[in-house]
This record gives C-alpha cells, sequence and structure tokens, in this order.
C-alpha cells in the first residue's frame, strides 16, 4: 500500500510539474566549466546562489541526468561530477583511482554523445582529449580561479557541470536525448512488478530517500537487500522483491519530494512523519502541520474551528484552498535505522476522520485550568516533554513514545502505557511545578484513563466532579482539602503535608489517611476560634466526601488509582483557587 | 469440502516482500500463511491446500517492535570445507554479526481460514478425500500439530481450532489492500517466483475463491 499510494501521488505531481520526469533528479552544483568548442576549459564560473536567510551561499538544485548510486565502486554520472571524474585529480593523492574515475567518465561521455554532431558535444567530447591532468591546478589559476574556488572544487568535493559554450549542458535539448534514449535502455529481467501488477524490467538498486532526521546524509533506502540473511528463494537485491523501474523511480521521486517541502514535515522523536492527499491538496498537509507543530496563538483559535467543522463532515476553505472532508488522507511515519528505513506507520483515512479522532483527543485532554493560562490545547511536544527530566543531559523524550503517542491521536487507539508510566515517574520526582506544566501533566492522565481504562469515563470530568463514589478520586480531594487546612492553620509552614506525605497517600492510602484525618482535627482545632465559618465548611466537605466510602480505606492503589488520585488532587486544587479569584 | 479452522495469537507479522528487511506486515493474513498454518496441521503429498475465505474477527491494530537479528546466513560450502578438513570457524559469532531490525507487526489477531484440498498426483491408491478430510478434523480436534503454527514469523505462535459453526461475527471492515502476495510459485524449483493478486476486504471477509492470480 505504501509503495502503491506513492506511486500515484508521483503520477499526480507529475502532471502538475512537479517532479522531474524519469531518468531526471535536482542535484546540487557549485560550479560550470566553460568549454569553447575545441574542447578548451576557459573558465570555471560560481553556480551558488544564498540560502534563504541570505548570508551564506550554497550550491543550486538544477535537474540533472539521474546521478548513480556509488559508495565506493567507480561509476560516472553524466554531464556533471566531482573533481574525480572530470580533472582526474583532485589533489588528496590515489592517482590511480582518479585516473581510473577519469577514464570511466570519458568512456561514459563518449559513448553517449558518439550520435550527437552538435558542436556542444563535440566540445565535452574534446574535452576529456585535451584536459591536463597532471597540472590541472595551475591551469586552473592561469584561467582565473581564485584559491577559494580551487578549494572548494578540490577539498569539498563540489559538483561541476559541463557549459560547453557558456550555456548549461542541459539546455542543449539533442543532449538531453541523448541521456534519454541511453536511460530507457536497461538489461535487467521482467517480472511482475509488485505495485503495478505488470510484467516490467526490475529494479536492482532502488534510489535513495533523502531527509529523514537521523537517518545517513547520503541517502536511506526504503527497500534494500544488502546483507545475506535478508535474501530469499536464492534471489539477490531487488529480486527478493521484484519492483519495476518505473515504480522504483516513482516512489522514491514522491517520497523526496514530500520530505523536500520542509513546511509540510513533522518530526517526533524518531519519527519523520509526512502527509499528502490523493490529489495534492496543501491545504490538508498545512492544516497537520499547523496542528502539530506550530504554537501560534491566533492561527490556533481559526485551526481549532476548520478543524472541528471538517470533523463533523463540512467541507471549508483554509487559506483560499477549498478542502473536502471525504479527501483520502495519507500518513506515513518513517524511522531511521542505520541506513534502511523503517515505516513506523502508515495511515489512510479520510481527512474529516482523521480530524474527528483528533477533536476527540482534544475532548479527552480537555481539562479545567487556571484562567491566566491562555488556552487549552496542549501540542505534543509540550506533552512529550513532561515524559522526561529537563535536567538530564538528554532531554528529548523516548523515540518509540513520540511516535506511538502521535499513532495514537490520529487512529484512536489507546495510549501508549509509557506515556503514563513516564508522566507519572516525572510527578513523584519532581512535586513543584509551574501552572501550565500542572495542568498538561493532569491533562494526560485524564485523557490516557478515560480512553484506556473506560471505568473512568463517568468519573473524571473536565472540571471537579462532585457526585462520583469513585474512592481514588475521592481521596486525592480529600488530600487537597487537608492539605487547605493545614495552610490555614500554619501559614508560615516550610514542609507541608504535600511534601510529606503526597507519595505515600497515593500509595498506601489505608496508612496514611487515618493519621491525616486526626491532623487536620488538630488544626481545626486551632483555628476554629478565629475563623469558624471556614471550619463548619470543611468539615462538611470532609464529612461529605468520607460518606462515600465504605468501611475503610483501600490498603494499596494500583497505578489507574493513583492517577484518578491525582486527578481528583488537581480539581479540588483548581477549585479551591478560582473561588479566591471570583472573590 | 471446505473445513473452516480458527486461528489467533497475540502478534502477528506477515512482512511485505518489499519492506521484508524493518518488516512492514500487511493488514491481515496472507493465502501463503494461511497455507502454513494449514499444512502444520496436517499435510500428505496427496494433498494440496487451497485457501477459500479469510474472516477477520478482531480490528485490525498495529505495534512496532525492535529485535537484535543476525546478517548473515550459515553457508553449506563452508560446511563442505570444514567436512574436508580445514580448520574454519563454523559458526555466527553473534556479538559481531548483530544487527537491529525494527518491526510493524499485527497485534490481537483472530483469522477464521475456509480452505479446501485438492489431490495431486502422488496420492496412493488407498488415499481418497473422504479419508484425509477426517484426518484434518480429528487432528483439529485434538490439537495436532507436526509444529507449532505460527502467523507470519515463527516468534509468533498460532493457537488453533476447528470453526464448526456456518457463520462467522467479522468485523465491519472493508478496504481495498492492492497487490498481495498470493503465495509462491514452486513448479520450477531453480526459479521460485511469486505470485500476486488484488486483494479487497468485504465486511471483514477476504474472498479468495476465483481471483486473479498474477504471476
Amino acid at each position: 500500500m505504501v509503495l502503491q499510494s506513492l506511486v500515484n501521488l508521483y503520477e499526480v505531481l507529475s502532471a502538475k510539474d512537479k517532479v522531474d520526469k524519469q531518468g531526471w533528479a535536482k542535484s546540487k552544483v557549485s560550479y560550470g566549466l566553460v568549454i569553447d568548442e575545441n574542447g578548451i576549459l576557459t573558465n570555471v564560473i560560481s553556480l551558488k546562489t544564498t540560502d534563504k536567510s541570505g548570508k551564506k551561499e550554497i550550491a543550486s538544485q538544477i535537474s540533472l541526468p539521474m546521478p548513480v548510486k556509488r559508495a565506493v565502486n567507480i561509476s560516472a554520472n553524466f554531464l556533471y561530477d566531482t573533481a574525480s571524474y572530470l580533472f582526474g585529480n583532485d589533489l588528496k593523492g590515489k592517482p590511480e583511482r582518479n585516473k581510473q574515475c577519469f577514464e570511466e567518465s570519458k568512456r561514459l561521455h563518449q559513448k553517449l554523445l558518439a550520435e550527437d554532431d552538435s558542436s556542444a558535444a563535440k566540445a565535452i567530447v574534446l574535452y576529456y582529449e585535451n584536459i591536463d591532468i597532471d597540472n590541472i591546478e595551475s591551469y586552473l589559476q592561469e584561467i582565473g580561479c581564485n584559491e577559494n574556488v580551487i578549494t572548494d572544487i578540490f577539498k569539498n568535493g563540489a559538483n561541476l557541470v559541463f557549459m560547453p559554450l557558456g550555456r548549461l549542458a542541459t539546455d542543449y535539448n539533442d543532449i538531453c536525448e541523448c541521456w534519454n534514449c541511453h536511460y530507457g535502455k536497461n538489461e535487467s529481467g521482467s517480472e511482475i512488478c509488485l505495485v503495478t501488477g505488470k510484467k516490467l524490467p526490475v529494479s536492482r538498486l532502488h534510489p535513495v530517500i533523502k531527509g529523514v532526521r537521523g537517518g545517513q546524509s547520503m541517502g536511506t533506502s526504503l527497500v534494500s537487500f544488502d546483507k545475506p540473511a535478508f535474501e530469499s528463494f536464492g534471489k539477490v537485491q531487488g529480486y527478493n522483491s521484484p519492483v519495476s523501474e518505473y515504480a522504483a523511480f516513482a516512489y522514491t521521486t514522491a517520497l523526496n519530494y514530500l520530505l523536500s517541502e520542509s513546511e509540510y514535515v513533522n518530526y517526533f522523536g524518531d519519527t519523520t512523519v509526512v502527509c499528502w492527499t490523493e490529489d495534492d491538496n496543501e491545504g490538508c498537509q498545512d492544516i497537520f502541520a499547523d496542528f502539530f507543530g506550530s504554537s501560534d496563538e491566533l492561527k490556533q483559535k481559526d485551526l481549532w474551528d476548520v478543524i472541528k467543522k471538517l470533523s463533523i463532515g463540512q467541507s471549508i476553505e483554509w487559506n483560499s484552498i477549498p478542502i473536502n472532508p471525504e479527501v483520502k488522507f495519507y500518513i506515513l511515519g518513517l524511522s531511521p535505522n542505520a541506513a534502511r528505513l523503517s515505516v513506523r506507520f502508515f495511515l489512510v483515512n479520510s481527512f474529516g476522520n482523521f480530524m474527528k479522532n483528533v477533536v476527540e483527543h482534544e475532548e479527552n485532554m480537555r481539562i479545567v485550568i487556571p484562567s491566566f493560562l491562555q488556552r487549552t490545547h496542549f501540542p505534543a511536544w509540550k506533552v512529550l516533554r513532561e515524559t522526561v527530566n529537563q535536567n538530564s543531559k538528554n532531554k528529548s523524550a523516548k523515540p518509540q513514545l513520540a511516535g506511538s503517542y502521535i499513532y495514537s491521536i490520529l487512529t484512536g487507539y489507546k495510549y501508549p502505557a509509557t506515556l503514563y508510566d513516564n508522566i507519572m515517574i516525572r510527578i513523584k520526582a519532581e512535586r513543584v511545578v509551574n501552572a501550565e506544566r500542572e495542568a498538561i501533566r493532569a491533562a494526560v492522565i485524564k485523557a490516557f484513563l478515560i480512553r484506556n481504562y473506560p471505568e473512568y469515563k463517568e468519573v473524571l470530568t473536565v472540571s471537579i466532579n462532585n457526585d462520583t463514589n469513585n474512592q481514588a478520586y475521592n481521596l486525592g480531594r480529600l488530600f487537597s482539602i487537608l492539605e487547605e487546612i493545614q495552610s490555614m492553620a500554619n501559614p508560615t509552614i516550610n514542609s507541608t503535608i504535600k511534601d510529606r506525605y503526597f507519595s505515600s497517600a497515593s500509595s498506601t492510602p489505608g496508612a496514611i489517611f487515618p493519621f491525616l484525618l486526626d491532623l487536620a482535627q488538630k488544626h481545626i482545632k486551632k483555628i476554629r476560634t478565629e475563623n469558624q465559618g471556614f471550619c463548619i465548611a470543611k468539615q462538611k466537605e470532609i464529612t461529605d466526601i468520607l460518606s462515600r466510602f465504605d468501611e475503610s480505606f483501600p490498603a494499596r492503589m494500583t497505578m489507574q488509582e493513583k492517577g484518578a488520585f491525582q486527578i481528583g488532587y488537581y480539581h479540588q486544587t483548581q477549585k479551591r483557587y478560582t473561588k479566591k479569584e471570583d472573590k | 469440502m471446505s473445513i473452516k479452522v480458527e486461528v489467533w495469537g497475540d502478534y502477528a507479522c506477515f512482512s511485505r516482500p518489499e519492506l521484508k528487511i524493518e518488516r512492514f506486515t500487511y493488514d491481515c493474513i496472507t493465502p501463503s500463511a494461511a497455507r502454513g498454518i494449514l499444512e502444520a496441521v496436517f499435510w500428505h503429498p496427496g494433498l494440496v491446500w487451497v485457501i477459500d475465505k479469510i474472516y477477520i474477527l478482531s480490528p485490525i491494530e498495529f505495534t512496532n517492535i525492535r529485535r537484535n537479528e543476525v546478517k548473515s546466513k550459515l553457508l553449506s560450502s563452508k560446511a563442505k570445507t570444514a567436512m574436508s578438513g580445514k580448520n574454519i570457524d563454523l559458526f555466527i559469532d553473534t556479538t559481531s554479526d548483530i544487527l537491529q531490525r525494527a518491526a510493524t507487526v499485527l497485534k490481537n489477531v483472530h483469522y477464521v481460514i475456509e480452505a479446501h484440498f485438492d489431490m495431486t498426483d502422488k496420492a496412493n491408491q488407498s488415499d481418497n478425500p473422504g479419508k484425509f478430510q477426517e484426518m484434518m478434523k480429528r487432528r483439529l480436534d485434538k490439537g495436532q500439530c507436526y509444529h507449532q503454527p505460527y502467523l507470519g514469523c515463527r516468534e509468533f505462535p498460532a493457537k488453533f481450532r476447528r470453526w464448526e459453526f456456518d457463520a462467522v461475527p467479522t468485523v465491519d471492515i472493508s478496504s481495498d489492500l492492492g497487490l498481495m502476495l498470493y503465495d509462491m510459485d514452486y513448479s520450477d524449483k531453480n526459479n521460485i517466483t511469486p505470485m500476486y493478486f488484488r486483494a479487497k476486504i468485504q465486511n471483514g471477509v477476504l474472498d479468495l475463491t476465483d481471483c486473479e492470480v498474477l504471476k
């Protein structure tokens, strides 16, 4: 399905002329070698452009013949290459190898341009006869290259492209045709292609995918069989899973295109996530990226309205692009493993359905927050940050967790258990945190318990639930009330019951709460004379909660009950502060 | 005479051929994996199993795991060299040969496989379809098998049982899975090639009767 959907996308993109035709790919080149009609190198001009910030000079991306896949083997590119291949000398030593590279490049160009009579083609062929390999550095200085250019070419391995008679080699149609004819021929056997279903020549090696974060910079492969353990039935390399040359080219080009659009690529842990619609609708990609990526306040409100409308099946316009919720939306999560890519997840559904799952996730996460916090939507990166110790060296969330979390948001499946476990660990380790972080933690616990343990659905509401008989929740509320009484009785105390007893109260309430209730009575006695109204109100609250218990407090609480305890505590504390603000 | 076998397990991995290294599973059991399960229960040179229908009884859920595996194979040429007396290392040293592979597998799978068998020309005089049918039923009821049936990979064992009822409560899934591996073509032992078919799940049933097989 993955490859098939990417091939379909390629066809849509190709029709819109957004991607290269088969046999061509955008490659980086830094310098052009200007050759006159006799094949003499007359000049080396820079083809660099400035990058987005306008400060650095980077190589331009030009549509050039498809680069060969090479690691340590010698294989020449057509019309452009590095110094070893075009100059026969890279000033780094190894003259034997460089000579071989040069000969290979010469052979390739002579072979491909043999039929072409134009002066440009002839110029290129003559170039190989005329260039002086051994004295290349002095020659370059003679024709006017400055030191920086020479360093760049030889030290940094910059790509050089032929510019016969002053124009790019690719500007000449006849030269391009030579390449297309050559590329069409292939010697591999034909088998049923598992993507298209037709009998076509099989691709032995698939082109690389560039742009997956954490993968090799040279590029990673989605489909590769390089070790003996991967081969079956005696087949080698690409024949282990026959994919035709066309399909291999199409899916890698489409995937590289998606990964190159940096605004629409999202990163969660080690997973790189790309998304697309069947008809390449950029509005959907935009909404997806905005929801998971940006934290722009104003945009969030509009975004949220749009998402809600899509989730109930309404068509909308986003940045004046019409979006139909029925359109098929694909989400692909890739994670690197050395030189290979692993498909972490591949989701296919209508865009509206994805939005419905997103809305459901937000509903699960919704919890009462202090009024000075502006918004209730907690982006994924903030949530994942709460699972890590911010003082540790490696501040990123467990890679597996990030991918699973996003997967559960998009599909509506259960949240990963590690999300909950890590949040609970962090709560135990860092008791006091700022209001926003506390809210995030509470929201995650609530969402996890509601979705994964349906018995909590009724218990855990957005704000305080006064009517439930759930013991863990009520114990949390009780703890908060007892803390309030203590702080009223001893305003200047340094370590409250929260500091000393919170963990043990949530793990073994049966042992702790009788003691705490005793303590509360002593506090109440202390403040009875000054503030009788407060005492009566608190006594009432305590009695109300205690009446919901049968005989005794539970001896121990499970992890889920601890979570409910946390929520109860949080809700009661929020209620306390809201009242104060109302006053 | 067809038979229905209920199969279930905690994990399953029916790897796609193209994503076989960092395994990514098909959405449901492939006909060749189903055949493998049936052959684990009962196989005879005189019969060949043909899968008719696959019923999906549990929702399709994925999960990710990473496993450490080795990257080379034990070569028979090495064994022969060792036999001829040369002193070479005839083992795979896992610590130096280690390789981590990720896998996206299915969770909590539950299928009913409906299949029938055809007789081959290797059947004896005394073999007949009725005899084989009875043998299969007996083995299913006793839980007998030649080796533990597995769901795609040997690490994921399958539990099996005969399905006695006519109706099968499938989940309500309908989707087009594109090209799926049907089976391998073993007619030419020296060149075993894969065969594909267009898989369409209708109301939780993958219908393989009279499907077009591309080879």
